[in-house]
């Protein structure tokens, strides 16, 4: 049926299989799913990349395509196993609910109402890493040939702050950070409180990551769009979100302030500010150009 | 909860051999987590599937469903029944070339037993075929369906567009292979500009191409290392990937069509062949599937 029966049929390039776990945590006691995906092609000497992806049900998909895309077929990027942590259930409610606890730093106040969600329980973001950290990365070890030394992490809102958080306080786990769109405004900006340390351990050399932070160019104007659901009342306290959340400015000053600093040989930051985007579609424009950065192509001349 | 409970619906596989063309097929199709409108669920058909599937699907969950920024829609993906990318690059060569070209005077991959010319026989199983396994499956809107496709699969989308306009209500072209056989595409342009001009045919219609698509590489890649650096800049030159599409661009948004018609055109700085889609698709989305409260 097919010219991959002829005898001078090109050698296959597989897409492997994505392996489905769900488990509860050993640390925190709650429960997750994660979609682990390894890219076509050969597994590289020392094993694969791992790009590491929040909010792994809305995202999952895009990352997986776009690596076969642009690197297993177009070989601009090194094709990366991916690692997609999303919740053992089918219901995008349920998953809202469970991010807002682990995406999270601190309890908030009640600031954080965007989508008016009663029920919602914020503050779980350190359980959550400790989760990934202690938990997650040794049974990833146990079943995938990976790189621990080439690892990414990729968020988008509250998993934007996410990342942030987790280059600010365990700098060590990760080689990049991609924060989409981070909700830097989280309860008065309380991961601020962390910049400090961080800044000091760049200029001491103690880490080189590098960074990638995006913004869609329209996240602090009056939205154009009104999210399906949502009562008037939700929309005013929404705009009034909006003004407080400071969405552009907050992510234009961290990064003005973090590309100054004089880090080690590899250390890297990057911002882009997309004109006319949106915080829904910002994640998925940016994403090209930040997996070059978490894991840029080898060139024939260097294998 | 004010949101409503909206639950992900599994991904429904269905492999057939075409009665039309005699070629094998896999349909991944799936639906948005919103029940259907009264009309039914717009269609967004994928070409390339196997490299596009999940990025339709998410990002118009993401887009569409949670950020209203479009209209969900359910997303058909065609491809193959395998997990080789060698074999889909094979079979597409197929399906997604209006004629024959067997000459190695544009190519640059090491692939043998490339065979092309099976557009037509490919487009008569979408139509005749893969739709009516789709409506058995889902209430759609056939007067709402888009066409996607990359590449040789953007020279297909332009290809359906000239030849069968009235196939999808929108066609999305990303750095479609005008150069296909001397842009053989081309000998259809004037009769699609025809029924425009006299209003009997409004499509929507999307052009992309990176910016960087026709400039000189100065290293190669590991995907094209079996040809000269030589060998890729001659063919570069010759396939004009931006010329070519802002070309037939600039025409086709000439012409006075009736109300509907639509012509975009981008060409996205610093983006390449492989990049180009991930950052146009979110437009395209939205040209194809408009928000609600926007129509």
């Amino acid at each position: 049926m097919t010219d991959a029966s002829a005898p001078s049929a090109p050698a296959p390039i597989r897409i492997r299989p994505t392996t489905m776990l769900d488990f509860q945590s050993s640390i925190n006691g709650r429960e997750y799913r994660l979609l682990i995906t390894p890219p076509p092609g050969p597994i590289p000497v020392g094993g694969w990349p791992v790009l590491w992806v929040l909010d792994g049900s809305g995202y999952h998909g895009t990352v997986v395509d776009m690596i076969r895309n642009i690197g297993a077929i177009g070989g601009e990027i090194t094709p990366a196993l991916v690692v997609a942590v999303t919740y053992p259930s089918d219901d995008l409610a349920q998953m809202l609910s469970r991010r807002s606890l682990d995406l999270t730093p601190t309890p908030g106040d009640d600031q954080h109402m965007l989508h008016g969600a009663p029920g919602h329980v914020y503050g779980g973001l350190d359980g959550f890493l400790d989760t990934l950290e202690a938990d997650v990365l040794p049974r990833l070890q146990a079943c995938f040939k990976i790189n621990a030394a080439q690892m990414s992490l990729v968020g988008h809102s509250l998993g934007g702050l996410t990342t942030l958080y987790t280059l600010f306080t365990r700098t060590r786990l990760f080689q990049s950070y991609i924060a989409h769109c981070p909700s830097i405004w989280w309860d008065s900006r309380v991961l601020l409180t962390h910049e400090a340390a961080f800044a000091q351990a760049i200029c001491t050399g103690k880490f080189a990551p590098r960074i990638f932070i995006t913004i869609g160019g329209t996240e602090q104007d009056p939205p154009r769009f009104t999210p399906p659901g949502l009562t008037p009342e939700m929309l005013a306290r929404g705009a009034a979100m909006t003004q407080m959340a400071r969405m552009v400015d907050n992510a234009s000053e961290l990064f003005e302030r973090l590309k100054i600093l004089p880090g080690a040989t590899g250390y890297e930051v990057h911002y882009a500010c997309l004109p006319g985007e949106t915080h829904m579609t910002t994640p998925f424009l940016t994403l090209g150009r930040a997996l070059a950065m978490a894991f840029p192509a080898r060139t024939a001349a260097q294998p | 909860m004010s949101i409503p409970a909206l639950t992900t619906k599994p991904t429904q596989v269905f492999e057939f051999i075409s009665k039309v063309n005699g070629r094998d097929y896999r349909l991944l199709m799936t639906a948005p987590e919103t029940p259907p409108p009264p009309g039914g669920y717009p269609v967004l058909w994928a070409l390339d599937g196997s490299g596009y599937h999940g990025l339709a699907v998410d990002m118009l969950r993401v887009i569409g469903v949670i950020g209203g920024e479009c209209e969900p829609a359910l997303v058909v993906a065609v491809t193959y029944p395998t997990d080789d990318i060698n074999v889909c690059l094979t079979r597409r060569g197929l399906d997604l070339t209006p004629t024959v070209d067997d000459t190695d005077e544009m190519k640059i991959e090491a692939r043998e037993n490339y065979t092309s010319g099976g557009l037509d026989g490919f487009l008569d199983m979408l139509s005749q075929e893969a739709l009516a396994e789709v409506q058995q499956r889902y209430v759609v809107d056939t007067a709402r369906m888009a066409l996607f496709g990359h590449s040789l699969g953007g020279l297909a989308a332009l290809y359906t567009l000239f030849t069968r306009p009235t196939m999808f209500q929108s066609f999305v072209a990303f750095s479609p292979s005008i150069w296909w056989d001397h842009r053989a595409l081309l000998g259809h342009e004037a009769a699609f500009a025809a029924r425009v001009a006299a209003g009997e045919v409004a499509p929507r219609v999307l052009i992309a191409v990176g910016a960087t698509e026709q400039t000189r590489p100065d290293v190669i890649l590991p995907s094209s290392v079996s040809v000269s650096l030589e060998k890729i800049h001659e063919v570069l030159d010759k396939a004009r990937m931006v010329d070519n599409a802002a070309e037939l661009a600039a025409r086709l948004q000439a012409l006075t069509g009736a109300p509907g018609y639509t012509l975009r055109y981008h060409c996205p700085q610093g983006e390449t062949h492989v990049t180009l889609p991930s950052v146009v698709y979110a437009k395209a989305l939205q040209m194809a599937f408009p928000p609600l409260a926007g129509r």
